[in-house]
Order: structure tokens, then sequence, then C-alpha cells
């Protein structure tokens, strides 16, 4: 399995804490709130589709709104691989964070 | 509460929309949406079109990014098809590669030769501003005080020059002592005129001293060797002593000048040439125009020059730019640009034949592609992927084949070069401006080849395709058969116009001219020769195979086009105008060169007169100033007024190309320049050897350079012949490509209808009969072909044909024989895949598939 970047492991965490109400606008909402930084639109969509592709995803087409110009919704949505994924994920991080556990920020 | 929601700005949007994705647009365009109207509600709506625009710019090199990325995954993922594919289907892929890499290896070559035609004199740094002197007649010849002339009188001109070529000068130094081709006499304005790059040198004052010489960088290596040449002397003629004032760049190849060495006008004056006068034509001159000045109006201002100092001549006189003079001068002549659009039309016609294979074959395979296509779309690939695909397929086609054509380039460019006298090395294809055109040619080859197999496969639907429910060539005439008759018809019409050059060409060479032109030796003469020629005379005719000798200014085929014509006037003029040409010749001219009398005598040293007071003019002259009884009726041609004393049958002393033109023959010692030997046919190796001693007692420092007369008449029409050798040529690789297509096509055919043949042969048929009914289909579309290309062919053959005076008829049965040609040989391509078919086993067949 590829190693995933840090920005599709954030965009992959958030779908999962999103629980199902996630799609684009939601993700990225959540990425800024807590991140900090400003994502763009296209920096999230990019991971979202390279992980969709690689079978990570899957989408959901949702109906259009008006406030969305009468254009569609598409929803995000964790595969199994995509759930095992994260948990290497999880084991990796744990493995390379040994001995960091009481680490903590300022303030 | 119904809210209104905005849509987002429109032309932003529509920037948008193109960099995205394709499938995601609606989504992606939703959720922009969305933000602006979340943005519009927070900060106001003009904020949030402002906001929208910004993000727009922001996000598109993002989006941009990605489309490069998985564009790259898909071009490998195509290339690495395309590959599998080639090496899956040998035979066609051989059939595409093969044609494609000849058609491309000859575009090549002639996209090279038309550059370089293009390319004549444009390198000189005025080349814009200069212009040559020209007569509305086509006659470049002008009076020696033109050039002085327009450049004191027209504040236009900034520079004029004359020039006299001198070619084939014997020149001597120190060490060396050989003849220099190329060298000409100019005026100092030349040298800025024409770009001439000295190496050393000043460039204002080399010309200016009397007797100094300039020579090229060649020929100072082929005179001086490594030495400096400065300072240096040279012999010209074994007489005139010059002193090499500088060097420059030897002058490329590709103008219509060729310049080796310059010499200043004021050497034609110490040779006691009138520099300044008007009343006759013996120079060119050259004129550069001030970049602002109207060339149109300029020449509404000379067109009477000429009129105003010699009142009898009416021609008009214009300017022409140099650029032109190559391709397309204004003269009767030609060019080159006939040729250069002859050959871009050759070349575009075997690539399309190339193209049409690929496109052929592929389209034939279709049905198995079909399933492919079926497949890839249920997985879920877009028409858009797969013809991106098959545009994939092709282009990595084109690639192999521009490989492989650059082989092909490599080994026949010798021959190229020999056929078109150039001096193309490998190297001229990776010149700069060389590489736009390459690219075009390998893009336009990849796109059209591949355009109607992307369109066409691409378009099938899965679920029809799956169930092998296609309705592919189940019609009578597709559109592959278009194809394979627009292919015959390139192939029919490059066979014809290539038969009919060569007829041409045979015909010029052998049409009777009128004498006889076998074992004619001439050579040039100078004025000693002259002066001892009654001598000579006496002791070459002792010699049995010499059976005559005489004196002219020309040997016929030499002529200068559009040399001396001079003003006519004679008795019994009425008011009409006629030009003619003088020839200077001697008693023995007429029995020389074997041609009859129709009226009258010919010169006879028997008659005392002949010498001043007699003119013999052709058939054509007569008839052009109408006199039916012209013995005894004075004639004055250019203020020499003489009686008419016989008229000779009308003789070819021009090109075929042109009708005969009235010429009136005169004894005039002074303009004797050429001496011309009759000899036999035996031992022609001891007579020249004999001439030779004979010229060697007279000119002991000159070399002896003779020509046959038949030789020279025959190279006459090199450029007939060679373009009979390029056609031909063309010719040949059509039909190869054509063929191989035809092959393919056919091997296919057989293929397919396997089954049909085995069900054919067990109720009973012959194997014979199921070739015949096969190969007919085929046969068919040749017939189409040809009968559509005999009127497409006999316009353009009537259009070359017409370049000439005298065509060889256009015989109807080569359009017979042709179509023989071309039903036969596609006979043979097709009926070895259908006879190998046809004999196979009966059960093999019914069991395939």
């Amino acid at each position: 399995m590829r190693l995933l970047t840090r920005q599709e492991e954030l965009v992959l965490l958030s779908i999962h804490q999103l629980q199902g109400n996630s799609y684009l606008i939601r993700i990225r909402e959540l990425l800024i709130e807590s991140t900090g930084k400003d994502w763009s639109i296209s920096s999230v969509y990019v991971p979202l589709d390279r992980l969709t592709k690689e079978g990570y995803l899957k989408e959901n087409i949702g109906n259009p709104t008006a406030k969305r110009g009468g254009k569609a919704i598409k929803y995000y949505q964790l595969t199994d691989e995509g759930m095992s994924a994260l948990a290497e994920l999880k084991a990796l991080n744990e493995t390379m964070w040994k001995g960091l556990e009481g680490l903590a920020t300022d303030g | 509460m119904d809210k209104e929601f905005l849509k987002s700005p429109k032309y932003a949007e529509r920037i948008l929309k193109f960099f995205l994705p394709q499938k995601e647009k609606e989504f992606l365009l939703g959720d922009y949406n969305f933000l602006f109207n979340e943005v519009s509600e927070k900060r106001g709506s003009l904020f949030a079109v402002i906001w929208y625009w910004m993000i727009v710019l922001r996000e598109i090199p993002g989006f941009i990014n990605h489309k490069v990325f998985w564009g790259v995954v898909m071009f490998k993922s195509n290339m690495k098809l395309a590959f599998r594919n080639i090496v899956k289907q040998k035979l066609y892929s051989f059939i595409n590669i093969f044609g494609l890499a000849t058609g491309i290896a000859c575009s090549l070559l002639i996209f090279g030769y038309v550059q370089n035609e293009l390319s004549y004199d444009r390198f000189q740094e005025n080349a814009e501003n200069l212009y040559i002197a020209t007569f509305d007649n086509g006659s470049t010849t002008t009076p020696t005080a033109l050039a002085g002339y327009l450049k004191s009188e027209y504040p236009q001109v900034v520079k004029a020059t004359r020039w006299t070529s001198l070619d084939h000068s014997l020149i001597t130094s120190e060490n060396t002592k050989a003849f220099q081709d190329g060298g000409a006499v100019v005026d100092p304005d030349f040298i800025s005129m024409f770009s001439i790059k000295l190496v050393n040198g000043n460039a204002d004052r080399v010309l200016d001293k009397p007797r100094s010489i300039l020579i090229s960088k060649s020929m100072a290596a082929k005179y001086f060797g490594s030495e400096n040449p400065v300072g240096k002397t040279l012999t010209y003629e074994n007489e005139y002593k010059f002193l090499v004032t500088g060097v420059f760049d030897d002058y490329a190849e590709n103008s219509h000048l060729v310049c080796t060495f310059l010499i200043s006008n004021s050497f034609l004056k110490e040779l006691g040439r009138d520099m300044n006068v008007w009343e006759y034509n013996n120079i060119q001159t050259y004129v550069q125009l001030n970049p602002k000045a109207s060339v149109v109006a300029f020449n509404k201002e000379i067109s009477n020059v000429i009129e105003r100092h010699r009142v009898a001549d009416k021609r008009a006189l214009f300017i022409q730019p140099i650029t032109q003079l190559h391709l397309n001068p204004f003269n009767r002549e030609g060019g080159s640009i006939t040729y250069v659009y002859m050959f871009s039309i050759l070349a575009m016609l075997i690539l399309v034949i190339a193209c049409i294979n690929f496109i052929n074959l592929t389209t034939a395979k279709a049905s198995v592609r079909s399933r492919e296509v079926g497949i890839r779309k249920t997985i879920g690939a877009t028409r858009r992927e797969l013809i991106s695909q098959f545009f994939g397929e092709s282009l990595s086609l084109t690639l192999i084949s521009f490989f492989l054509a650059l082989f092909i380039v490599a080994a026949i460019l010798p021959l190229f070069n020999e056929l078109a006298s150039k001096n193309f090395t490998l190297g001229f294809i990776f010149k700069q401006d060389m590489a736009y055109g390459i690219f075009g040619i390998l893009f336009f080859t990849g796109l059209f080849a591949g355009s109607y197999p992307a369109l066409f496969l691409s378009r099938f639907q899965p679920s029809k395709v799956l169930k092998n429910d296609i309705t592919m060539g189940k019609r009578k005439f597709n559109f592959r058969h278009a194809l394979v008759v627009t292919q015959f018809i390139a192939s029919t019409l490059l066979i014809i116009f290539s038969l009919v050059v060569f007829e041409q060409v045979d015909y010029l060479q052998n049409h009777s001219v009128g004498f006889d032109k076998e074992n004619l030796v001439y050579f040039q003469i100078g004025d000693k020769f002259k002066q001892n020629y009654e001598t000579v005379k006496r002791e070459m005719l002792t010699n049995p195979n010499i059976s005559s000798i005489t004196l002219m200014d020309c040997p016929p085929y030499q002529w200068i086009a559009n040399a001396g014509y001079g003003v006519v006037k004679w008795e019994g003029q009425t008011n009409q105008l006629v030009k003619m040409v003088m020839m200077s010749v001697d008693d023995d001219y007429l029995e020389t060169l074997e041609l009859k009398m129709a009226k009258g005598r010919f010169f006879s040293s028997e008659y005392s007169t002949d010498a001043k007071d007699a003119y013999v003019i052709n058939e054509a002259a007569a008839k052009a100033m109408e006199m039916n009884d012209p013995i005894g009726k004075w004639l004055r041609l250019g203020g020499d007024e003489r009686r008419i004393i016989g008229v000779v049958k009308d003789f070819h002393f021009e090109s075929l190309k042109r009708e005969i033109i009235p010429a009136a023959m005169r004894i005039a010692p002074d303009w004797y320049f050429n001496a011309c030997v009759k000899i036999s046919s035996n031992n022609i190796g001891a007579t020249l050897s004999f001439i030779q001693d004979k010229w060697e007692e007279i000119y002991p420092d000159y070399p002896f350079e003779y020509h046959f007369l038949d030789e020279t008449l025959r190279s006459r029409y090199q450029s007939e012949q060679v373009t009979g050798m390029i056609v031909f040529s063309f010719t040949v690789l059509a039909l190869i490509i054509s063929c191989l297509g035809l092959f393919g096509l056919s091997s296919y055919t057989a293929e397919r209808k396997t089954k049909e043949i085995g069900v054919r042969k067990v109720l009973g048929a012959s194997s014979l009969s199921i070739v015949t009914k096969i190969s007919r289909e085929f046969v068919l579309l040749v017939l189409i072909a040809n009968i559509i290309a005999w009127p497409i062919s006999y316009y353009f053959v009537q259009k070359w044909l017409q370049n000439f005076a005298f065509r060889a008829p256009i015989d109807p049965l080569l359009f017979i024989y042709t179509l023989l040609a071309a039903v036969v040989i596609a006979v043979v391509t097709i009926s070895w895949q259908i006879i190998n078919a046809a004999r196979k086993k009966t059960v093999d067949s019914l069991k395939y598939e």
C-alpha cells in the first residue's frame, strides 16, 4: 500500500469524523477549523479525487439545491480499504511517536 | 420564507469550468456556488463577486496540476496499450509503420527541398530592397548606361551596380593554373548591396583601384593554399594581372548569383568596352531601393527610360525583386515555383496514401477492436478517453515511423542529392527552421491517420458490440472502399503523369531538330584562333575523319534566352513589328550542321559581296515579315542593313520548349566565339586528340575543352528528366504503399470470409470461382479509381505540357495501359491472400470462429 500523504490522511480523518455528512465544503470547513490554515477547494479536491480513484473512498450523488446554483452534490464515504488504511496509519503513527506520548503543546 | 439564491458570476464560472476535471464539473461548480452564497449572505453580493473571482484565479493552478498529473498517467497507459497492439498485430503494424515511414521520409525530403528553394536570396540583408532591371519581354540584359543613370536621376535608388558574368575564366597564380567558374565584373556598390562579407580588407575601397580582385575563401584556398592571398597577384586569361585586395566568405549557394571572384567594371573599360552607352544591351543592372520608396510608382517613372534614350525601342522597363528570380522570374523559361508546388503536392499525396492505409487497416480490424471498446466502455471508459487512446496509438505509430523515416532519409539522401542537384546532409533535417515543419508533418500524420479510427471505433455501443451485433461492412460501398478508391486515384494520377513526363522527355530528345546534331564537337575560340583560321582549317580538313569546320557566335542550344533582339526594318514593311535573333556564322555553317535551304542560296566565298551585304533568314523570319519572295530584299537588323540572299529551312537553335523564332544569319568575323567541327563516328578519340594538337599549336597555355552538341542538347532537358525521375520514384513509392494497404485489407477480407469460403466449398464452389468472386470487389474499386483519375490526370498533364512549344501527343492507349497495370498489380497483391484462404481445408474453414 502506498504511504498516504499528510493531506490525504487529514482528509480521510475528516470524512470519518463527519459521519456520512461529508461533502467537499463540510470537509474543507472542518479542515480549516481544526488546522487553522486556509484550505483552497482544489487543495481539498485533489486528495479526495486521488483517494477515490485508489479505492479508499466511495461517492454518493445527492440532490441539486438552489444554493448550489442547481448543481448536484457529492458525498464521500470511507470504504473498508479506507478504514484499513487509517488503521495502518494509526499503527505507523504510534510506532513513530513512541517515547513522546507525554509531549504537549504550550498553553 | 423562500430565500432567493444567487448564481455565481457567469464569466468567472465559465473560466473555472474550463479548468475543472471533466467528470467533476457539476459537483465542484455546485460547491463554489454554495460558498458564493454563504459569502454573499455574510458580506453582501458585491464582495461575494470579487471573492469569487479571486478564488477562481487562485485555484486554477491547483486544478491544472491535477489535470497534468492524471494526464501523464493516462498517457503512459495509452502508450503501453499502443505498443502492445503494435506487437500483437505484426503484419498490420509493419504495413502501417513502413507506409507511414516512407510517407514521412518523402515529406521530409520534399520539405527540405521546398524550404531550400524558398530560401533563395532571402539571406541577404537587403533582400527586400534589391531589384533587377527587366524588360517587359523578360530580358534582363540592359544598356551599360542604365545603372549610373538610375542612381543619379532617381532619389529612390540608393545603390546600383552592373553585373557581367565571367564564367569559365583561366586564372593563374604562382603555383596553380586552372579554370575558375562564377566570376563577375561589378561596380563597387555591389559589395554592400549583396552582403559580401569580407574577411580582411576595407569594405569601401577594395574595388576602387583598377586591376583589383576580390576572391572567395575557397578560391583563395585553391590558388594560394594556406597563405594569405591579400597583396598577391592573379593572372586572368594569361594576360591581365590582378592584385588580390580582399577575401570574402563563400557566397551562399541558395542565391541566383554565383560569385567566386569579383572584378571592378573599370576592367571592362580597359578592355575597350564603352561602359556608358544606351545603344545596345549587354549587361545586368541591379538597384537597391530606399525601403520607403514605392516600387509601383518607381516602375511607372522608369517604364520609358530606354525609349527616351533609344527611340526605336518601345519595350517598357521595370524592376523585379531579386527574391523572385529563382522561383518565379519574369521570363518565358519559368522558375522552380512549379516544381515547388508539384513536389509539395506529390509529398502530400504519398503521406495521404500512407495515412489511408492506417485508417483502412484499423477500421478493418474494427470487429476485433470493437470488443475491446465494448469492455472498456462497460468498465467505465468515456468516449473521450477512448478517442485519446486511439490517437495515442496513431501518434506513437507515427513516432516510430518517424525514426524509421530518418533511416530511410539517410539512405536515399545521396540519390536525392544527385537527382535534385542539391547538397543536403542529414543535418538539414535538424535545422531550426525545419523543426516546425517536421512537427507539423508528424502532427498532421498522427491526427489524420488516427482521426477516423478514433471517432469511428469509440462510437460503438457496448451492449451491441458485446452481443456481436455490429452493422459494419454490410453496406455495398462503405467508407473503406472510398478510401481505397482515393488511394488508387492518387496512384493512377502518378503513373499517368510519370509516363507522360517520360514520353515528353523522349520526344524532346529525339524530335527532329532540323539539322544533324550527331558527331558535332564545339569549343570556344579567341582572336588568335581566328587569325590562324585559314591554316588551321586546311590542316584539320586533311584528317579524313573531319568533314567540315565552321565558326559562329554561338552553337545551337547554347543560345542565351532573349539575346540579340535588335530593331528590325525591311523592304516593304507596313507597320508590323518583328523580333528577330541575329546569328553570326560563316560559309561552312550550312554544310557542317547539314541544314537545308528553302529558297535562294547560302553564303559562299565565291561571292565577294556576301561578307558585307548578305543575310540568310529562316522560314519563321520570312513568315513573320510576310515576305513571299524575300530574295534580294533589304533587311536592317540593329543598324546592319544587308540584302537577303536565301531562306534556310527552320531548325531548332533553341530548346524545344520554345517555338522557332525568326532569325537572320550574317557573316561577321568579329562575332565568332565558337568553332564547330563535324567529325565521323569512327575513331572519335583519335580525332579529338588531333583537334587538341592543333589547338595546342595555337594556344600552348590554354587547356582544350570541347563539348558534343548532342550532349548539350540532352542536358537542356535535364530539369524535365529530373522531374520525370522524381515523379517516377514517387509513383513507385505510392504504388508500394497502396499495394501494402490492399494486401492488408485483402488478408483481412480473406480472414473474415473464412467461414463463407468453407460453406461455398462444401456446396461445390471451386477455388478459382471463390478467388474470382472476392477479387472482383477489389478490381471494381481499381476500375472506379482509374475512371475518376483519367480526367483529373488529363487536366494536369495538359497543363504541364503547356510549358513546351513542342509536345508529345497524349496517347489514349496510355490510359488503358495504366488501367491494366493497376488492375494487374492489384490482383497480384490480393490473390496471394485469397488463394491461400480458398485452398485451406474446408473443415478448418468451417471450424473457424
